[in-house]
């Protein structure tokens, strides 16, 4: 791809961008939320098209792209968001639109070979998946192997992935690896965008920076470390990728005893949390971390258990009770959970904190104008729709939502999930502010590194069960694996 | 900054035009329900001289509140995420109520308290339903349509209630001020300003739209999402009954089979005004201006003496071509940050 431009009303989002992959490699795309690289693959997709530069494939100048001529090209895109019909089986979702016919007039469809197809793909990627399995039966990891299989079938020579780590667990993205480099020795190109730096380097074999929407730079994986890479993302130096600022640990706020819940996800479940410091939660995903939290915020029902709150028992039913004393969840699912995505920035800001029954409109503005300074919510104005702002403020903006209410115990659900480099430490900030004023931070994260970097104390669960309680001195990225994938990990497999 | 040039050879080059063309494109979506109105007013006034005329106005006036205060109340349960089909059944069945008891003779206060409270109970009935176990409102309000219906012609066997007293049919029809505009008028405006006022600047209006976009964000926040949708559906149970008792005040009978018909027409100005189907999105004005069109248009098309079986038809295509404009206008609102 040879000087893009590309305008969207108000945006100039590419600016001559560039992009140059070779045979059988995997190459990592790279920027910051916003910087261009989902706006440059809608383009190589089909989904937009650019308004001036050229695209070759295999020399030949393709002009203009489509979807339809994007698949004839062989370019596949498997995206962050899956696209698949959850109510068919696999086989179908991998060859649909274009099912085998045993009469094409009559649209018989000839399921032996549809099956067989399937199987053979599989066999090759060397995933443990059946071609009739239904896919609202198969876990995310296994779907997103269904829209790889998609993309060979259809003869892909370029496959673009977006962002597929941010719902993995760490044995999945192994897995993942592993069929990425099958399909590397079958001469497939790759192009891979990750917020996590640490698989560019497990995976990667040369990478593209964007910033901004202009190109900045194209260098061989080996050849560089990873604070010049993020040097090159955000174009300043972070000193640190983690701002821990260590504080005394004073006493014991939060007490939870033998929580279970009634499906068996989490198990007599302890956790003592206290003012001073970051509680991380290690596990897997599906270890019942977010499950747990959901519990203590009484989003769910306990089955068996009980809470302790500086020292006293407190029954905790539901989010309401769980808010009048003090405690918040900032959900995973920012879109579904977290936000009303169609309401105005200012209506999700203040939404936690509506004392009166007739609104003050100017206090409220006030209010709303206060956080989006105080957490750099960038937005044109507060009546914007949240649904258009990007992951990082939108985040932002929950954080905002909680902040506006007397809470004592902030619960983070991944908390910098498809959260760009630069937005990330502005979120470790707040958070050390918090812990700064007496707050009691418990963060859940998949992140290793981010649980690494800023937590005091880290538990680790696994299938429901707390399987350890590291401190920050003695965690390591390999202690805390080997407790996340302690005892249930043969069964498994 | 050097970028600058070449942003502006782009900019003139592309940005412009696209830029002016979808500002207007979105402008005009935006406001096309408004424009449609306008337009109707204008051209039935044009090619009909009595369309402005006293008899036509007073008409107007008299049609309009009861399929307003349906529109209104509609609104509020749509913003909310749900839909009451049983409207018109619930309206019917609170005005057959007060007619029955002002004809046995119970005084007005008591009967009008008596039918109130109907109309409260079978929105407590959706209500409570929809939220206990977890039911599509669309489906269970077809099936209290039905029932409260069935009621209704048990109760009557079907044949109006007559020989109301005088306050019964003053309830309505009392003149207030100038000769077009009466009692019922009144009371419609006065629910207008009510509910606009509620869903804009109290916390229950605001609630009413967090639990319309996303309910479980709502109930992650601290709302009580169930208590919430009981609410709301009781408080349009209340509205539907002051409908049903302005219209067979109106008429001056209990009418069993009434209200069927305006139910519709309220569901779909509600719509045409801007009030998603599926929650969160909508304002109590719009959907004003939504049964507006209606009901000027439909009474455009009478005075035009145009054949009333006809006149339903065209009606129907317009309510069809309504909600088109109003499908591509949500595309445009959604697709501005790509």
């Amino acid at each position: 791809m040879k000087n893009i431009h590309k305008t969207f009303p108000g945006v100039y989002a590419l600016k001559g961008v560039q992009l140059e992959i070779r045979r059988g490699e995997v190459h990592a795309l790279l920027g910051e939320n916003g910087a261009g690289k989902s706006t440059l693959m809608k383009i190589l997709g089909g989904v937009h098209r650019q308004d001036e530069g050229q695209i070759f494939i295999e020399g030949v100048d393709c002009g203009v792209i489509n979807p339809t001529k994007a698949a004839q090209l062989g370019i596949g895109f498997v995206h962050q968001e899956l696209n698949l019909s959850e109510t068919l089986t696999v086989a179908e979702n991998v060859y649909m639109g274009r099912l085998p016919y045993k009469n094409k007039l009559l649209g018989i469809v000839d399921y032996k070979k549809l099956y067989d197809d399937t199987d053979s793909i599989i066999k090759k990627l060397g995933i443990d998946i059946k071609s009739t399995d239904l896919v609202m039966q198969l876990p995310t990891a296994k779907k997103q192997m269904v829209e790889i299989a998609k993309a060979i079938s259809l003869n892909a020579k370029i496959i673009i992935f977006d962002e597929p780590t941010t719902s993995l667990s760490q044995r999945d993205v192994e897995n993942l690896f592993k069929v990425i480099k099958t399909l590397k020795k079958e001469n497939v190109s790759i192009i891979y965008i990750s917020h996590r730096l640490k698989e560019v380097f497990d995976i990667c074999d040369r990478a593209t920076v964007l910033r901004d929407g202009t190109y900045i730079e194209n260098c061989e994986v080996k050849d560089i470390n990873q604070e010049k890479l993020i040097n090159m993302m955000v174009g300043r130096d972070l000193t640190e990728l983690f701002p821990k600022e260590i504080f005394e640990p004073k006493e014991y706020v939060l007490e939870v005893e033998g929580f279970s819940d009634y499906f068996g996800r989490v198990r007599d479940v302890s956790l003592k949390a206290r003012k001073g410091e970051i509680l991380g939660l290690a596990g897997l995903v599906g270890s019942g971390r977010t499950e747990f939290m959901r519990l203590v915020f009484g989003a769910d029902r306990i089955s068996k258990g009980k809470m302790l709150l500086n020292g006293k028992e407190v029954k905790i039913n539901s989010p309401i009770d769980a808010i009048s004393n003090g405690i918040c969840l900032l959900t995973e699912d920012r879109k579904n959970q977290g936000l009303s995505l169609v309401m105005s920035v200012l209506d999700n800001i203040t939404l936690t904190n509506l004392k009166n029954f007739i609104l003050d409109h100017k206090k409220l503005k006030d209010t709303g104008a206060r956080f989006k300074e105080a957490l750099e919510i960038k937005t044109a104005n507060l009546d914007v729709m949240a649904g258009t702002l990007s992951g990082g403020n939108q985040q932002k903006l929950i954080l905002a939502k909680w902040l506006n209410t007397d809470s004592d115990i902030f619960i983070f659900d991944e908390p910098t999930k498809g959260i760009d480099v630069g937005t990330k430490a502005e979120i470790y900030h707040i958070m050390n502010d918090l812990v700064r004023k007496d707050k009691v931070v418990i963060m859940v994260s998949s992140e290793l590194p981010e649980l690494l970097g800023m937590s005091d104390r880290i538990y680790v669960m696994c299938e429901g069960k707390i399987t350890g309680e590291l401190n920050r001195a003695e965690a390591t990225q390999e202690e805390i694996m080997k407790l996340a994938t302690l005892g249930g990990i043969d069964k498994d497999e | 900054m050097n970028e600058k040039i070449d942003d502006k050879i782009v900019q003139e080059k592309n940005t412009k035009t696209i830029l002016e063309g979808f500002k207007f494109k979105s402008l005009f979506l935006k406001y096309s329900i408004y424009l449609v109105l306008v337009v109707l007013i204008i051209t039935f006034s044009i090619v009909s001289p009595d369309f402005l005329g006293a008899a036509n106005a007073s008409n107007f006036f008299r049609q309009i509140p009861t399929v307003g205060i349906l529109t209104v109340a509609l609104t509020m349960v749509l913003v909310t995420g749900g839909v009451d089909l049983s409207i018109g059944a619930i309206a019917a069945f609170s005005g057959c109520t007060v007619a029955y008891l002002a004809v046995k003779g119970v005084s007005a206060p008591i009967a009008i308290i008596g039918g109130l409270l109907a109309g409260g109970f079978w929105g407590l009935f959706n209500g409570i339903l929809i939220t206990k176990f977890k039911l599509e409102s669309f489906i269970l309000t077809m099936g209290t349509t039905y029932l409260v219906r069935g009621l209704i012609l048990f109760f009557t066997n079907g044949i109006y209630i007559k020989g109301v007293p005088d306050w019964f049919y003053n309830l309505s029809n009392t003149e207030v001020g100038i000769s077009i505009i009466h009692t019922n008028t009144v009371v419609f405006f006065i629910i207008i300003i009510i509910i606009a006022y509620l869903m804009k600047n109290t916390r229950f209006g605001r609630y009413c739209y967090v639990v319309g976009s996303n309910k479980e964000a709502g109930r992650l926040s601290g709302i009580n999402v169930n208590k919430h949708i009981i609410k709301v559906y009781a408080i349009e149970g209340v509205l539907a009954a002051i409908a049903g008792i302005l219209l067979m005040s109106s008429i001056n009978v209990g009418a069993p089979s009434e209200v069927s018909g305006p139910d519709l027409f309220a569901l779909a100005g509600a719509i045409m005004g801007g009030v998603q189907f599926g929650g969160g999105i909508g304002t109590v004005g719009g959907a004003m201006v939504g049964i507006f069109t209606i009901q000027v248009f439909q009474s455009g098309l009478a005075i035009l003496g145009i054949n009333s079986f006809l006149q339903q038809a065209v009606t129907g295509a317009v309510i069809i071509l309504a909600i088109v404009v109003d499908f591509y206008r949500k595309g445009s609102l959604f697709k501005k940050k790509d």
